[in-house]
């Protein structure tokens, strides 16, 4: 969802914190790798669009960004087309963005990601459907 | 399974862009990231854990200063010595003094001052009371002044008759100062007249 190595690695250790000192408040009503993933997706949300607040740049910039920082992270092994497609992801408005990565890539029914994410199935639905929409239209405008 | 399910979703949402690409993570990940991982993420729970060490005799001093302090208090408290019969003697003395200020005793001479305050006060008041409500007795000449003290109702007054109420008024009419006047006015007249009064006298015998 960050794109850039360094800020996965944060997220990460920020979500495996927050898990730890919430265990005490894990009532098992959900699975615990759901759990977490809620726990990792709110983080990886709350990162984002404080660094969003924190730099305010328009989002042109952003794209253009995103290319170049893909482009130059040895931790990217992505063609192109690769690249085109995380570029599109990461302009993606917050929620629409954990909503596709969870299904397109974690493949995951949309009971389990209403449950994570917390919002209506109907209304991933939607969300899933824009984020398909807008992927497609920049992938059809860069080729 | 759910594979198939995502791409008939995307060729429903026609989707043919991202159904050509293949779904691969091309992120990658050092073999020693997990490891790494591990370990900061468990050194940074752990100082938060323990972010505050505490000295290994802390609790033992913090016992002894306690104990200390408190003690050093109970003896500030016995620097003042108190009589062994204090008590009873202090609640001897208050019940004498109560005592004394139950039975207020007055001397012949406050006495005597307050009998004269009172009977001034009193002798004013009566002398007030009689010169600003004096008492004056009118006459009662009238019809309705004699209804109002005979305090007759309105039945009463029509089983009147108008012989006894002649009688009341002749009771209380005061003929005295009337045939007072009339003798000053009818002397006044025969002086004016010039008219001898023993021949009037003399008349009026014979």
């Amino acid at each position: 969802m960050v794109l850039c190595h360094d800020d996965a690695n944060d997220v990460t250790q920020n979500t495996f914190i927050k898990a730890w000192k919430g265990l005490a408040n894990f009532r098992a009503e959900s699975k615990i790798s759901t759990w977490l993933y809620r726990i990792a997706t709110n983080e990886a949300i709350t990162f984002l669009e404080k660094k969003k607040r924190l730099h305010g740049v328009s989002f042109d910039e952003v794209e253009h960004k995103l290319a170049s920082t893909l482009q130059s992270d040895p931790y990217f092994d992505g063609d192109f087309i690769q690249q085109t497609l995380q570029t599109a992801i990461a302009v993606l408005p917050e929620k629409q963005k954990a909503v596709f990565l969870l299904r397109y890539y974690d493949e995951m029914p949309y009971q389990e990601i209403s449950e994570i994410t917390g919002t209506s199935i109907g209304g991933l639905k939607a969300s899933y459907h824009h984020a398909v929409k807008k992927i497609e239209a920049f992938i059809s405008k860069i080729d | 399974m759910i594979r198939t399910e995502i791409n008939n979703e995307l060729e429903q949402l026609d989707a043919t862009q991202l159904l050509r690409i293949p779904v691969v993570n091309s992120f990658l990940i050092d073999t020693q990231f997990l490891n790494s991982l591990e370990k900061s993420i468990l050194q940074q729970t752990f100082s938060m854990e323990e972010g505050f060490e505490v000295p290994t005799d802390y609790f033992t001093v913090l016992e002894k200063d306690i104990l200390t302090q408190t003690s050093g208090a109970k003896n500030n408290q016995t620097n003042f010595s108190i009589p062994s019969d204090y008590f009873e003697e202090l609640e001897k003395a208050i019940l004498t003094e109560t005592k004394e200020l139950e039975t207020p005793v007055i001397t012949s001479n406050r006495f005597r001052t307050r009998l004269t305050i009172w009977s001034s006060v009193a002798a004013l008041f009566i002398l007030g009371f009689f010169l600003f409500n004096p008492v004056e007795k009118q006459p009662c000449l009238t019809f309705a002044c004699l209804l109002k003290q005979s305090d007759l109702s309105d039945e009463d007054f029509l089983e009147i008759y108008d012989a006894d109420v002649a009688d009341k008024l002749l009771e209380t009419a005061d003929f005295e100062s009337q045939s007072e006047f009339e003798d000053d006015d009818l002397i006044e007249y025969l002086i004016e007249e010039n008219i001898d009064l023993d021949v009037l006298i003399n008349t009026i015998e014979s």
